[in-house]
């Protein structure tokens, strides 16, 4: 997402390019694209692998992603993290599991978790000590579960300013 | 800027959360990963809220939860119009069939596989343009029928939904605790 949108631009001719240029990609790539949303900047990865233990961990491999708003803002900006389980019903389910307080980047060091989150506590804080992912958490999620990271600007605003998630792919 | 008015029903334990530390998006919905409203603050959207409510109940969601009598939000979401991508129109449900067909998924898809086509769509779109939409509206199917006996589904057709992609947005101006 490099480029600002311009009100002038006319929105309709936008929405055909993109969509032209969607449907014309061979089937199974439009396939994957579809169906792992996840995959598809391996720059964006990166990135948020840097900042919340994305990768390979045994057998398992961490995609993560995120939603940028505004493209001069990177993860470092933000100072907490909020990770959640979504029950995949929609309408405004989520469970906040922790939070994730981000005192220095990239280092995650300050670690506010609420009890009963068994091996996902120990990811975590396993995660902030050593800045590795721990092997673990992939017994937490089956295939089809996420658990999605919302990126805060600071502690007191509770304001939903980027989303990522992690999924077992 | 514009703004559209939304309704939502869940539990007094939900609502003091959502009051308390604002609405967070679900991952899955049929329009993609958002928070949902009905559209609107009438009585329809009420009925639409309640009914959701009461399926939910139903259906044990709120069985943790401390304090489980129904709550209606009244919320308004507020945006530029560059921010907003009516997925209803039909030149957009045009394109959602095609990308159905091109990508080879069965002629009645299932509900992940409409939230995924939707997504993919708006995406693709997001990143042409270099802007995320903060607000979609999509027809969402109704809770089942006995739950909202009185929503003229053969009047009106499937309700209107809002999906909020940044809870930013979204100000809370009223809540209404209702005895059932």
């Amino acid at each position: 997402m490099k480029k600002i949108f311009a009100k002038e631009q006319n929105l309709d001719s936008v929405i055909e390019d993109a969509f032209n240029e969607l449907i014309s990609l061979p089937q199974a790539e439009l396939k994957n694209l579809i169906y792992h949303p996840e995959n598809e900047d391996v720059a964006e990865l990166i990135l948020a692998s840097n900042m919340l233990g994305v990768g390979e961990v045994e057998n398992a491999t961490y995609a993560c992603s995120y939603v940028e708003y505004e493209p001069s803002q990177t993860l470092k900006d933000f100072s907490m993290f909020t990770i959640g389980k979504d029950d995949f019903t929609g309408y405004s389910a989520f469970t906040e599991l922790t939070k994730i307080v981000i005192t220095s980047t990239p280092n995650l060091i300050g670690l506010d978790l609420p009890s009963g989150f068994g091996e996902l506590e120990s990811f975590l804080k396993h995660y902030a000590q050593n800045n590795y992912p721990k092997p673990g958490l992939p017994e937490l999620l089956s295939s089809e579960e996420r658990l999605y990271f919302s990126c805060l600007k600071d502690q007191g605003n509770y304001q939903w300013i980027k989303e990522a998630h992690i999924s077992v792919v | 800027m514009d703004i559209k008015k939304g309704t939502h029903g869940t539990c007094l334990s939900c609502a003091e959360e959502i009051k308390k530390n604002g609405f967070k998006s679900s991952g899955k919905g049929r329009g993609g990963p958002g928070v949902y409203f009905w559209r609107g603050h009438d009585e329809r959207a009420k009925i639409l809220a309640i009914g959701w409510y009461k399926y939910r109940l139903y259906e044990q969601y709120y069985d943790t939860e401390k304090k489980q009598g129904l709550s209606v939000i009244y919320v308004l979401l507020k945006h530029e119009n560059n921010e907003f991508l009516d997925l209803e129109k039909p030149t957009m449900k045009d394109k959602v069939e095609k990308l159905r067909i091109s990508a080879g998924i069965s002629n009645i898809p299932n509900n992940s596989e409409i939230a995924l086509l939707w997504n993919r769509l708006v995406i693709s779109i997001e990143k042409k343009i270099g802007q995320k939409f903060k607000i979609l509206a999509l027809r969402c199917t109704t809770p089942p029928k006995e739950y909202v006996p009185n929503y003229p589904l053969n009047l009106l057709g499937l309700p209107i939904c809002y999906i909020v992609r940044d809870s930013a947005i979204i100000e809370i101006v009223e809540e209404k605790d209702i005895k059932i």
